[in-house]
Formats: structure tokens, C-alpha cells, sequence
């Protein structure tokens, strides 16, 4: 469905509410719906690492992490954090 | 054969947002102020790719392409999305009508339960029943 069409039922029912209103409430539901359904999944390969380096951004919009890969090897996640931070 | 290398990740929220942390198991390598930790930060020379399988949001509706849409749900929960939307009109105080606003709540449930049943659809897990003797 696009956008105009989802803008145009919500006008049947709030003539009030402006295109950027309902857009801005469209993507709200729209996180709700991702969140509570993980209907979309997919493999971010955005990150890569470098000698040295212990933190990076996680991708944008990601909202569970079910599987790493590091060097096309799983890793597991590790409970806790280690004492010593040695990052440069 | 060769050495095989251990890596873990953990996840931290940090001011800039949260982090994903990778770590390297290198026994009693790292110590400081008497303290010795089992995990490195990775030395490994040169670029890895990171891989990250997981869930995301879908990307964001915006105000001056009208004729776009979610690109990665399937149009089929559009409706559903709308429903919410529908239902939190309802709730404004200007137009409150409870009882609508519930049935469009409920749209939106609905649409949510389908699409859990959806997104599961691709797991395929197999299992054998062993028999066992009490």
C-alpha cells in the first residue's frame, strides 16, 4: 500500500490529521509492528572491524541481535563484560 | 592444524547509543593493577567483516515521496499499521470515541498475530522423540 493510500483511510476517519501527522504516526505504529513481530530480518554487514578497536555502532534500526559473525565464523555472546578494557 | 582463535561479542549502551563490543579469549594475556582478564580486544590485522542476523525496523515513511511505501512488510500488514494509526485518532481527546478506537486496536492485534505467525513461517526445526524407560 502506498503511502498517499494509507494517508487517504486515515482521512476518512481524522479529516484533522495532516499528511506529516499521519506519517509521523504511521512510523511510530510501524516500530510497534517491527517490534513486537520481528517480521523483518535481515543480515547487516555494515561493520567492519579493525586491530585494536573493542566498540562500534550498532547498526541503524536493528532491534534484536539473533546471530554475530566475525570473519564469516558465529561467535557467541558473552555473559558480562571483561574487567580490563585494553582498548586503545 | 592451525590455532584456533575464540571471539565474543557483548552489547553496552554507551552516551553515543548503544555499542556492540568484540573481544578476543586470550587466556591471562591482559592484567592491570593486578587484575588479569581472560579477553583482548581483537589484534587481528587488517578488516573483518562484521555480520550482524537479526531484526530491524523497517525504513522510515517520508513527507515528500507519497507514492513509496515499507519496503520490507509485506503490503498485506499495511492495513494493520493503518488501524493503529485509525485507533490512536480515536484516543485524541478532540475526537475520542473509545469503543472505535478499541475495534481498530484490535485490527491492529490481529494483524500482528498473523504477521508473528509470518515471520516465524521460515524456521524449519527437525526432532527425533527418544523413548525412554522410567
Amino acid at each position: 500500500m502506498e503511502t498517499k493510500e494509507m494517508i487517504e483511510l486515515i482521512q476518512q476517519h481524522h479529516p484533522h490529521i495532516g499528511e506529516v501527522e499521519a506519517i509521523k504516526l504511521l512510523n511510530r505504529s510501524m516500530e510497534e509492528f517491527c517490534e513486537r513481530t520481528d517480521i523483518y530480518k535481515k543480515t547487516d554487514n555494515s561493520i567492519t572491524t579493525v586491530a585494536d578497536q573493542r566498540w562500534y555502532s550498532v547498526p541503524s534500526g536493528l532491534l534484536k541481535i539473533e546471530e554475530v559473525y566475525f570473519d564469516d565464523v558465529k561467535i557467541s555472546r558473552l555473559q558480562g563484560n571483561p574487567i580490563i578494557n585494553d582498548e586503545s | 592444524m592451525a590455532n584456533r582463535k575464540e571471539y565474543f561479542y557483548f552489547i553496552d549502551t554507551h552516551t553515543a547509543g548503544e555499542k556492540i563490543a568484540i573481544v578476543e579469549k586470550a587466556t591471562n594475556v591482559v592484567s592491570k593493577n593486578g587484575w588479569t582478564s581472560n579477553y583482548q580486544t581483537v589484534k587481528t590485522a587488517g578488516s573483518n567483516i562484521l555480520k550482524i542476523r537479526g531484526s530491524f525496523l523497517d525504513s522510515a515513511l517520508v513527507n515528500n515521496a507519497l507514492d513509496g511505501s515499507y519496503s520490507n512488510i509485506p503490503a498485506r500488514f499495511h492495513e494493520a499499521i493503518v488501524s493503529k494509526v485509525i485507533a490512536r485518532g480515536y484516543k485524541d481527546p478532540r475526537h475520542m470515541e473509545l469503543k472505535t478506537s478499541q475495534f481498530f486496536d484490535n485490527e491492529f492485534e490481529l494483524g500482528v498475530k498473523r504477521a508473528k505467525k509470518f515471520s516465524k513461517g521460515n524456521y524449519q526445526t527437525t526432532g527425533r522423540i527418544v523413548p525412554q524407560d522410567f
